[in-house]
């Protein structure tokens, strides 16, 4: 189990602009965030001795590149992908408690050539083999229409409705508006939540992250050599990531969680923070659904209260009881697979998040990718013990 | 002399659009854990993994079980009817080979009283907007191409169909 409590923190974000069209190479796009994020720490690139590169799908990352542009003196420790959102983060912060690297950079580069997993059909004979050969002969090949398979049952189980679920693209897109690195930057009424089109009934292209080209940042260290840094240290307080049957499965046991996933679990033990003292909750939102499961799966809500609760917007928006992804989530600022997140709750503790800025927040907490089956990964950033 | 044209890149959007392009259908290549059931489809027939060890049933096929780790297992011939434990209805057909509205649903067979079992198939000879959860369903079978049919599902004769009028 990590026991990274408390020890590292956060001293630099940065990302580039989300854009549709690839302009820029994903090595460029690469060395501009880190760049960005070593600017905002006040240290000099080429003091960072770690180094993990993240692609979304393909291609692969060219890490020998990034770590040259950046004029990294030494790379001490290295590593190409990882999971998603906060996993990465705890992953670097258990590097740097082995003593493997003492500055770490994290770096996700999404594009628009593979923007998101794709079918493995054999494209000389249209064969599949492994796993999904049982779901894409059938016409199922991407996780947006997955997604939609468990998403149903979700509602159908708990009685919610689509009217409930389209308080997080509303409110979402209201914070992108108030963030000038968001993509979106349209207003998103009830009727044009629905009348969006349908790219698996019932997930609508709304429910859908933005597919964007960028690169996004952050540089974690030590508690003693974040204290020396610009900007007051934002702590990493805990993380935990689940073991068991990963992605890549064609049919997956997804079962909605009857209470707290057992990640949600060890974090709140290990960190000794109850989900009551948390303010900002950036569930992870690659679509609608998972940010809707999420609310109950890290028990922030009780089974059945999820709905209710984001209905009308008013308690989640950025001046609400709980605001969630204040910076337009995965879905309006584009898709960052949840490093976003991090950027944004780390300008939330110091206080930089300008027009959406929250009052006073102690606590954020974050989660990776898919509460089922083996409960994902979660995370808070916090002020510190 | 012309170069052969290289294969599409399935790992790229464009590459999955050539597909589309190419006329490619996707087709489940069978391997040891999995032949049984597709050598079953083939007969027109369906079976799916009980544990030997607790009497669990499972599907998609795996090497052990889910509820107590045996690697101890047996085919069961079932009767393909089962009811609707979600489905899609897919309207962009980003993968090659589909076209239109279609449903793809997980069934839980009548045989299994768990839900963590679940057959994979479309729901054919049906309205899109008459499937339901909880819908009672029946296997049929496709040939796809010579050796490889795909067990699929309609509605029984009890299913409500808004469509008709009744209410599920």
């Amino acid at each position: 189990m990590p026991t990274t409590k408390g020890k590292f923190c956060f001293v630099g974000v940065g990302a580039t602009h989300p854009t549709r069209r690839m302009d820029k190479t994903e090595v460029e796009l690469a060395i501009e965030a880190c760049r960005t994020a070593a600017e905002d720490a006040g240290i000099d690139p080429a003091d960072i001795d770690g180094i993990n590169i993240q692609v979304h799908h393909y291609p692969p990352p060219d890490t020998a590149a990034i770590a040259a542009g950046l004029g990294m003196r030494e790379v001490k420790w290295s590593r190409d992908g990882g999971g998603l959102g906060i996993v990465p983060a705890g992953e670097a912060a258990k590097a740097l408690d082995e003593g493997k690297a003492t500055i770490t950079v994290v770096c996700k580069i999404m594009n628009t050539i593979a923007p998101s997993a794709t079918p493995r059909i054999n494209p000389s004979d249209g064969g599949v083999a492994g796993p999904p050969q049982f779901m894409t002969p059938y016409g199922v090949g991407y996780t947006r229409q997955t997604i939609g398979l468990f998403g149903r049952r979700y509602m159908h189980e708990r009685g919610y409705h689509e009217r409930q679920l389209a308080w997080i693209p509303m409110v979402e897109r209201e914070h992108a508006l108030m963030n000038p690195g968001a993509y979106m930057q349209t207003p998103m009424t009830m009727d044009d939540y629905l009348n969006s089109r349908f790219i698996a009934d019932p997930v609508r292209l709304f429910d859908c992250d933005i597919p964007v080209n960028r690169a996004v940042a952050y540089i974690i260290t030590s508690e003693e050599r974040a204290k020396s840094m610009k900007h007051p240290p934002v702590y990493l307080m805990g993380w935990a990531g689940a073991e068991g049957e990963g992605a890549g499965a064609g049919v997956k046991l997804y079962e909605p969680w009857d209470g707290i996933a057992p990640t949600a679990t060890t974090l709140y033990q290990d960190t000794g923070i109850d989900p009551k003292e948390i303010d900002l909750w950036f569930v992870y939102d690659g679509y609608s659904f998972l940010a809707f499961m999420w609310l109950e799966a890290l028990g922030l809500v009780g089974p059945g209260e999820a709905g209710p609760y984001i209905e009308g917007g008013e308690r989640i928006r950025y001046n609400g009881e709980h605001p969630m992804n204040t910076h337009g989530g995965n879905l309006s600022e584009g898709r960052a697979h949840g490093a976003g997140q991090i950027v944004e709750a780390v300008r939330q503790i110091r206080g930089e998040a300008g027009a959406r800025q929250t009052k006073d927040p102690n606590y954020v907490i974050l989660s990776s990718a898919f509460p089922y089956p083996s409960g994902g990964g979660c995370g808070i950033i916090g002020r510190g013990y | 002399m012309t170069s052969p044209t290289p294969l599409p890149n399935p790992e790229t959007r464009a590459g999955q659009e050539e597909m589309k392009r190419m006329g490619i259908v996707p087709w489940p290549v069978a391997d040891d854990l999995t032949r049984p059931f597709w050598d079953a489809a083939n007969r027109h027939e369906l079976v799916i993994q009980r544990c030997t060890a607790c009497g669990e049933f499972r599907h998609v096929p795996r090497a052990d079980c889910l509820f107590c780790d045996s690697t101890d297992v047996e085919w069961v011939p079932i009767s393909g009817k089962g009811t609707v434990f979600t489905f899609i209805v897919d309207h962009r057909n980003e993968v090659p080979g589909f076209d239109g509205h279609y449903v793809f649903a997980f069934i839980n067979p009548v045989e299994a009283p768990r839900t963590t079992v679940r057959l994979t198939g479309n729901i054919l000879e049906c309205d899109p907007e008459d499937v339901y959860i909880g819908m009672p369903v029946e296997a049929i079978y496709k040939e796809l191409r010579p050796g490889v049919t795909l067990p699929q599902f309609r509605p029984t004769a009890e299913a409500k169909l808004r469509s008709k009028g009744q209410t599920p």
